[in-house]
Order: C-alpha cells, then sequence, then structure tokens
C-alpha cells in the first residue's frame, strides 16, 4: 500500500474533508505518512477533537489496510485524488472528494452525461427519461451518470443498459450497500457493465445527509447535466446549481406549467438551462452529426412486428396524440369518428410497438421518439 | 304415534325430517329430542300458543322426536309440523296423505315466511308429496315448477283444510317467460369511459374477470354495477339455482331475471364472504353464485380472505366445513374487483398530484400481484374525467345495455357451440393447454402472437391471457379465426404499464 493511499482513505474516513484540504496539507510540506505516525499536526491544521480521536481509533485498529482488503476481496477498486485513474473532470473540482470507491469499471472516456430528477417522477418523466438514456447509449456511446435511486434515476441506468451503453451510479451508501434494496439486481447489472461508485466507506448505511454530498460528485463527474422532472426542492435541482457553478452545460425536459412535480426544472429553463424539446435534435448535437444521418428517416415507426405496417386507424390514432399528448379514449374515439373498440384496438397495437404507452389511469400517451 | 313431514337444510338442500309426536298422562311439559338447536327448541312456545289461540288445549307430557337423530335441526322451520302433529295426536285432525310443512309459527296462530322454502318446494316436487308454506314464501314456490304447494296464512285455514273442511289456495306457476333483465344503472346512463363500457362488453361475453383501476371519483362502482345489465338474462335454470341460495338465507325473490350483484367489503369477515359459521350460511360469494361479486378498494383486503376466495373462484363452488361434516355451496361468479392506483388515490391523475413516496406506491403494487389476480383477465383503467372532457362528451348518447347484451349473448352462444363436447361453456372457463390447442391462429397471427410476445416480454400466461381475450373479441364479431385486430385489441387489457 502507498503511504498517500493510505493517508487519503484515513481522512476520508472522517467525512467531512475534501481536495481542498488535501491540497492544504501537501502545500505545508507534509508527507502523508505524517497522517498516521504523528496524527497530532492535523489538530494543528484545524482538525477537530473529536475527529482527531475517531482518526487514532482507527489508525490504532489498522483500519485502512483492512479496508482495503475488504475492497480487493469483494472486487471494489479504491481510487484516490493522487491517482492516474481519478476521473480528471472530478479532480478539477474545489471539493472533489479525497478517496472514490468504484465496483466495476470506470468508462475510459470522460465525456460523461449525466441525468437526475426526482424519485415519484410521472409516468410520462420516466418514459421520456428512459428514451433519452437509451437513445445516447445507442447513437453516442456516451455513458450516463446518475444517483441510482427510484423514478428518473433507475430509468435514466436502466434506459443508459438497455441501449448497450456503460453508466455510473454515484451511492451515497458504500458500494457495497445496495440502497434503494429494490435496486439491487439494477446495481448488479451497473457494476457489470458500468460502475457503482461512492466517496463513501464499506458498509455506510444510508443517512440522509449522504445524499446532497453524492449530488456534488454527480456534478463534478459530468460535461453536461439533464434535470429531467424535478419539484423545487429535490436532489437534482441542487445538482443543476452545482454544476451551474462548475459551469456545466445545463438541459432540462420542459414539463407542464402548474405542476409542482416539475416546478423544479421548470424553473431551472428560466434561469437558462437549455429547454430538451427534441429528443432526436439533442442527441445529434451530443453526437456532433446530423439528425438524419443519426436516426435515418423511418426512426419514427417502432418496434417492427413481422410482415405489418401502421394501417390507416393506427396511424390516425397516433397523429391525434403526437399533436395533442395525453388523451382518453373517449377523446380519440370523439376527435377520429371512431368507436372505443377500434381505438382500443389501434392502441392495443401501437403500444405492442412501444409507440404508444398508458400515461394514467385511462389515458394514453405517444413515446418521446 | 302421529308422523308429520318437515325438513331442515344442509347447504342449499332440504332433507325431510320425520316429525313424531307422542303424548302421555301427567303434568304438561313439551320436550324436543334429535339434534335440535336453540331456535327448534323455543317452537313448543309458539306451538302451544298458537294452538291454545285455535282453542286447542295441550295437556299431559308432549314427546317430540325430529328423525333422523343424527342431522343437526336448525331454525324455526319445524314450528308448523310440529304443530300439524300435536294437533293430530290431540284428535283435531287426520292426516290422510304424506306431506311436508314449512314455517314458523306467531303466537296468535298466523304462519310466517321461513328460509329455505325453494329447497323444500324443491325435496317436495322429488317426493311427489304436497307442500304446506307460509303465503309469504310463495313468490319464490311459485318459481319451481311442477310442486303441489299451498299457501298457509294461519293455523286454523291450515287444520280446516287438511278436516276436509276448507281449501287452501294452491300455488300457482309463474310464468318466468315474462321475467326480463331490469338490472340498473344502464350504460347509457354512464357518461363517456367509452373503453371501461368496451372491456366489461367483454368481460360478460367471454366470462373473463375484471380488474378496474382509477382515481376516486372515476366511476368504478357504478361502472361496476352496470355489468350486471349487459350479461346474458339468467336462464330458468339458473334462476332455480339462484333463487334456491337466497331462499336459503331469507332473501325474498326479486322478480327479474337480474343475475345478482353483490359487493364485498374489505373488513368483511371470511365467514360473512365464504359461508360458515355456527348456524351455516352461504357466503357472499355464494349470493353472487351466477352473477358479479364485487372486490371495492381491493387491495385493502387481507390476504387470507384473497386467498379463501382463489379456489372457489376457480371451482365454481365452495365447501365450507364444520363438526357436523362438510357442506357444499355454489359459487360461480364474475369477479370484479377495484382499486385505486396508488395508496392516495392520484397516480397519474392530470389534475391532482400524487402524495405517495415510491416506495409506497411500490408496496401498493406488490398487493396488486397478490393471490386471485392470476385469474383477472382483463385490466382496465379507468379516467376520471375533467369537467371539460365531461362537457365535451355532451349530447353524445352511449349504447343502451340491452343493445351490448345482445352481442353478449350471440357471443356465449357461440362459445357454448364450440366448447361443448369439452364440457366448457366460455372462453374464461378453457384450461391453458386446451386454449393454446383448440384456438386456431392463421400465420399471420401466429407471427404477431410471437413478435408481440418478445417486444412485452409476455409470459407464458400472459399471452394465453391475451389469446384467451382475443378468442372472445373475436366472438362477439362472430368471427371463426381470431385475427390480429382481435390480438391489437386483447393487448390494450393487459396489466396497465403506468403502475410499473
Ligand atoms: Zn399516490
Amino acid at each position: 500500500m502507498k503511504a498517500h493511499q493510505k493517508a487519503l482513505l484515513l481522512l476520508n474516513s472522517l467525512e467531512c474533508l475534501d481536495a481542498r484540504f488535501w491540497h492544504f496539507f501537501r502545500t505545508r510540506d507534509l508527507e502523508p505518512s505524517q497522517v498516521w505516525e504523528d496524527p497530532s499536526i492535523l489538530g494543528s491544521l484545524g482538525i477537530s477533537d473529536n475527529a482527531m480521536s475517531h482518526l487514532r481509533d482507527a489508525i490504532q485498529c489498522d483500519w485502512a489496510e483492512r479496508e482495503i482488503d475488504r475492497s480487493l476481496s469483494s472486487g471494489i477498486t479504491i481510487v484516490t485524488i493522487e491517482d492516474d485513474d481519478y476521473p480528471s473532470p472530478l479532480k478539477k473540482v474545489p471539493y472533489a472528494p479525497l478517496v472514490m470507491y468504484v465496483k466495476g469499471q470506470l468508462p475510459g472516456s470522460c465525456d460523461l452525461i449525466g441525468i437526475v430528477g426526482t424519485r415519484r417522477c410521472s409516468e410520462y418523466a420516466r418514459r421520456a427519461t428512459m428514451d433519452l438514456a437509451r437513445t445516447i447509449a445507442e447513437k453516442t456511446g456516451i455513458s450516463v451518470v446518475s444517483g441510482g435511486a427510484l423514478g428518473v434515476d433507475t430509468a435514466a441506468h436502466r434506459g443508459a443498459l438497455e441501449g448497450g451503453g456503460k453508466t455510473i451510479a454515484v451511492l451515497g451508501t458504500g458500494v457495497d450497500v445496495p440502497y434503494p434494496g429494490k435496486n439491487l439486481g439494477l446495481f448488479r447489472d451497473i457494476a457489470e457493465k458500468g460502475a457503482l461508485v461512492s466517496e463513501y466507506p464499506l458498509e455506510t448505511r444510508p443517512r440522509p445527509w449522504n445524499f446532497p454530498r453524492r449530488n456534488r460528485i454527480i456534478a463534478g463527474l459530468v460535461g453536461r447535466l439533464i434535470v429531467s422532472e424535478a419539484p423545487l426542492k429535490s436532489g437534482a435541482v441542487i445538482t443543476a446549481r452545482y454544476s451551474l457553478d462548475l459551469g456545466r452545460e445545463i438541459w432540462a425536459i420542459p414539463g407542464r406549467i402548474g405542476e409542482s412535480l416539475c416546478e423544479g426544472s421548470n424553473r431551472l429553463i428560466f434561469d437558462g438551462a437549455i429547454p430538451l424539446i427534441s429528443l432526436s435534435e439533442f442527441v445529434s448535437i451530443l453526437a456532433g452529426k446530423d439528425q438524419l444521418e443519426l436516426f435515418g428517416s423511418s426512426s419514427f415507426e417502432g418496434t417492427d412486428l413481422p410482415g405489418m405496417e401502421l394501417d390507416e386507424k393506427e396511424q390516425e390514432v397516433l397523429e391525434l396524440l403526437r399533436l395533442s399528448g395525453e388523451r382518453t379514449v373517449d377523446n380519440i374515439s370523439l376527435e377520429g369518428k371512431m368507436s372505443a373498440a377500434e381505438v382500443l384496438t389501434s392502441l392495443g397495437n401501437l403500444t405492442a410497438r412501444g409507440l404508444v404507452y398508458p400515461s394514467g389511469p385511462g389515458r394514453w400517451a405517444s413515446r418521446v421518439i | 304415534m302421529s308422523l308429520v313431514g318437515g325438513i331442515t337444510l344442509k347447504g342449499i338442500n332440504a332433507y325431510k325430517v320425520e316429525v313424531e309426536v307422542e303424548v302421555t298422562g301427567g303434568l304438561f311439559s313439551i320436550s324436543i329430542v334429535g339434534l335440535p338447536d336453540a331456535a327448534v327448541k323455543e317452537a313448543k312456545e309458539r306451538v302451544r300458543a298458537s294452538l291454545r289461540s285455535l282453542g286447542i288445549r295441550v295437556r299431559g307430557r308432549v314427546a317430540v322426536n325430529l328423525a333422523p337423530a343424527d342431522v343437526p335441526k336448525e331454525g324455526a322451520l319445524l314450528d308448523l309440523p310440529i304443530a300439524v302433529g300435536l294437533a293430530e295426536k290431540l284428535g283435531s285432525l287426520l292426516l290422510r296423505e304424506e306431506a311436508l310443512f314449512l314455517g314458523e309459527l306467531a303466537l296468535d296462530g298466523r304462519v310466517r315466511g321461513v328460509r329455505g322454502a325453494v329447497p323444500a318446494a324443491l325435496l317436495a316436487r322429488e317426493l311427489k308429496v304436497p307442500l304446506f308454506v307460509s303465503s309469504e314464501n310463495v313468490p319464490e314456490v311459485a318459481l319451481v315448477e311442477g310442486v303441489e304447494a299451498y299457501a298457509v296464512n294461519d293455523l286454523q285455514e291450515l287444520i280446516a283444510h287438511l278436516r276436509g273442511e276448507g281449501v287452501l289456495n294452491r300455488v300457482t306457476r309463474m310464468d318466468p317467460s315474462e321475467l326480463e333483465v331490469t338490472a340498473e344503472p344502464d350504460f347509457s346512463d354512464i357518461k363517456g369511459q367509452g373503453a371501461a363500457k368496451r372491456a366489461l362488453e367483454i368481460a360478460a361475453a367471454g366470462h373473463h374477470n375484471v380488474l378496474l383501476i382509477g382515481s376516486p371519483g372515476s366511476g368504478k362502482t357504478m361502472l361496476a354495477r352496470a355489468l350486471r345489465g349487459v350479461l346474458p338474462p339468467l336462464s330458468d335454470e339458473e334462476l332455480t339455482e339462484v333463487m334456491l341460495v337466497r331462499s336459503t338465507v331469507g332473501l325474498s325473490f326479486e322478480n327479474s331475471r337480474n343475475r345478482p350483484f353483490r359487493s364485498v367489503h374489505h373488513t368483511s369477515s371470511a365467514v360473512a364472504v365464504c359461508g360458515g359459521g355456527t348456524s351455516l350460511r352461504p357466503g357472499e360469494i355464494t349470493l353472487a353464485h351466477r352473477g358479479v361479486l364485487f372486490l371495492d378498494e381491493f387491495t385493502e383486503f387481507r390476504r387470507d380472505l384473497l386467498e379463501s376466495l382463489r379456489q372457489p373462484v376457480e371451482d365454481g363452488n365452495i365447501v365450507v366445513s364444520r363438526s357436523t361434516g362438510s357442506v357444499s355451496y355454489p359459487s360461480r361468479v364474475l369477479l370484479v374487483a377495484a382499486c385505486n392506483p396508488c395508496p392516495c388515490g392520484w397516480k397519474g391523475d392530470p389534475l391532482e398530484p400524487c402524495r405517495c413516496s415510491p416506495t409506497e406506491v411500490e408496496r401498493y403494487q406488490k398487493k396488486m400481484s397478490g393471490p386471485i389476480l392470476d385469474r383477472i383477465d382483463l385490466y382496465v383503467s379507468v379516467p376520471r374525467l375533467s369537467s371539460r372532457e365531461l362537457l365535451g362528451l355532451e349530447g353524445q348518447q352511449g349504447e343502451k345495455s340491452s343493445q351490448i347484451r345482445k352481442r353478449v349473448c350471440n357471443a356465449r352462444k357461440i362459445q357454448q357451440e364450440r366448447w361443448s363436447p369439452w364440457g366448457y361453456s366460455c372462453n374464461a372457463e378453457l384450461p391453458e393447454k386446451l386454449l393454446r390447442k383448440e384456438i386456431s391462429l392463421k400465420s399471420d397471427v401466429r407471427t404477431f402472437l410471437q413478435g408481440i410476445a418478445s417486444s412485452l416480454r409476455l409470459s407464458g400466461r400472459g399471452l394465453s391471457r391475451v389469446m384467451r381475450v382475443a378468442r372472445t373479441i373475436a366472438d362477439l364479431e362472430g368471427c371463426d379465426n381470431v385475427a390480429v385486430p382481435h390480438v391489437s385489441e386483447a393487448l390494450a387489457y393487459r396489466e396497465t404499464g403506468f403502475l410499473s
């Protein structure tokens, strides 16, 4: 074990120090080994007595050595801020974490895109996020970063994986603590096709104050951040504020006005975030390629079902939904002059092709792309 | 010794009880033996008082034996035969032929209606003996064809008849062909909800169980109630079955061919739903036999209650056990369950925000995959229409229930003809194996099914469900073969995606 690694692990275990402290430490011409050989020196650098006693305990019981052993045996890599494989965009952030625990493989490229939003998102936002992440993965190969939570985060990770891409989940717990438990399967997939990362030591349980800190890492990692759907007071908006401070590019998916669920994301647009109004346009910008080149002209036909073209009624129902958003069967049958059975037949077929989805009880909407 | 016929109920069947009366000298007393329950034991007071009202004095030690001795007897059903036996023993009349007597006595000699008149009438018909019942039971007894039944208002009238001094009115059979379906509300009374109405039409046509999902105020209960108006009218045979069940719990005759509609609340006890209890009554599921069983706020139901419904819903009958043996009740019901999309009820609503956390929604949805849901073929989500949307539907005249019922009846007839060689009568009853083997699919439908099965990641069971519903949709159209549009429509009634 290298000296700096042990020193950084120990300092990181205090859960209150970041890159700024390390620079301060280094500018004092102190050796990393002094952290454990002569910890009293840290007191003079402004570390509280409380933290000092915690540090002494950790040194006493060889915590750092055991942390490394445990990581090794469960396939977790520890990357410190001194290491070359520490993500370079994050390294430049003043509050960068001293240590990152990585389960899986960090993507080689540092071109990362973040997608964040509320846990209790609407079906529309969930679908839009999923489509967005999948298309980004399919068309650009850029890895998607999110927070591993339910709702928008889960949709972002899942979409990226479905599109055959890599994805990074920045957790607010130890990388070996699956939280929320429902995402256990998702985390397993991410560890295989991307990475679970966290600044928290192994076995760190979910604590409410972990998650805002986690948001800074997402902001620091990504070059672009997309806020999918977020109320005013939400982690996603906090992440966006961090990103703004770091000069990252911020996009937001517009939501309906007057709905509290998307008040935060709409507010970001008002404050200068770029409204994401077309998925294919956004991805073309991302890839620096022409839309037609990227998507072709037949991209709007959905999943191919063998030998089946959309018939006239199906096309009409789809057009109605694309034109006017969410609709009930009653609306469609009135506007399209069809019976409920005919409308349902079209909706059933369009759902099977993935062009349409049920967006709420008795309501249907067309897919984003 | 006097021997008079009475009945007792076991399940929905009547069994003959021979009432033997013996009077010996001594101080007055009445003892009843032969597994009587408390209500039977109280008969002695009612019998003595009503006989006294006719001027017949009961003296000496009266012994009443109810045979067979090992069958429990319950209720006030045996008042009348005991009184008749006693009157005969005391020389007030002479029974010339075997007969069944059924009724509860009031202290002044009036004969009250009791539960069990229909099973009693069926028994009397089988034994080819006349039946004497309270006039209050006449409407239901009139439904039974070929029974010789007499309406009794009071004991005096009955004794006069048995003495040959007067004549009781013979019950004339009611012609059931005059009966119709009069169920309310009518589909045309419900504004909009075209999708739900269509789904219920399919449910009625194929006897498919339904789950209605919608926010409060979307009209789930009204739709469920309207369902019985589009179900085929009860056949004569079914009418008797329904009346038989109603009669055993003392419910009167509805004077229509309406199928039963019974609503079960989630706080109901297992006994109230499935039957049983100390006095052994059929539960709501049996009262809904041949009709609709509505489980509102489905997700609030206790798991064990739902578990106990599974077998009866599948088998069409329910066995209730108690210390003195088990009893079987019919329970062929069309299940309609209803629930909110989430705990607060507003998930997916365009106006009201949902206040549930993702974990709450998740926990809630786990309940929606609980027991019995694998018996549900149609998932129907019901929108809560905004006032603007309702206004847009103004002036739109929906189809009348009677029109829809015609299509449903035709579809049922087709199914009956198709499946009768295997002993089934509708698509929902069909076992999965038979369904896959016997539903003929053209090659284009086969490829379409394969395509959707993989793109929608349908499970084997999910696919069968789609095929089953598609078959019913084709039957509604009178098509021999299931075509792609039928399958497409069936796909619109799958577990709704907005809940995932
Ligand atoms: Zn809710």
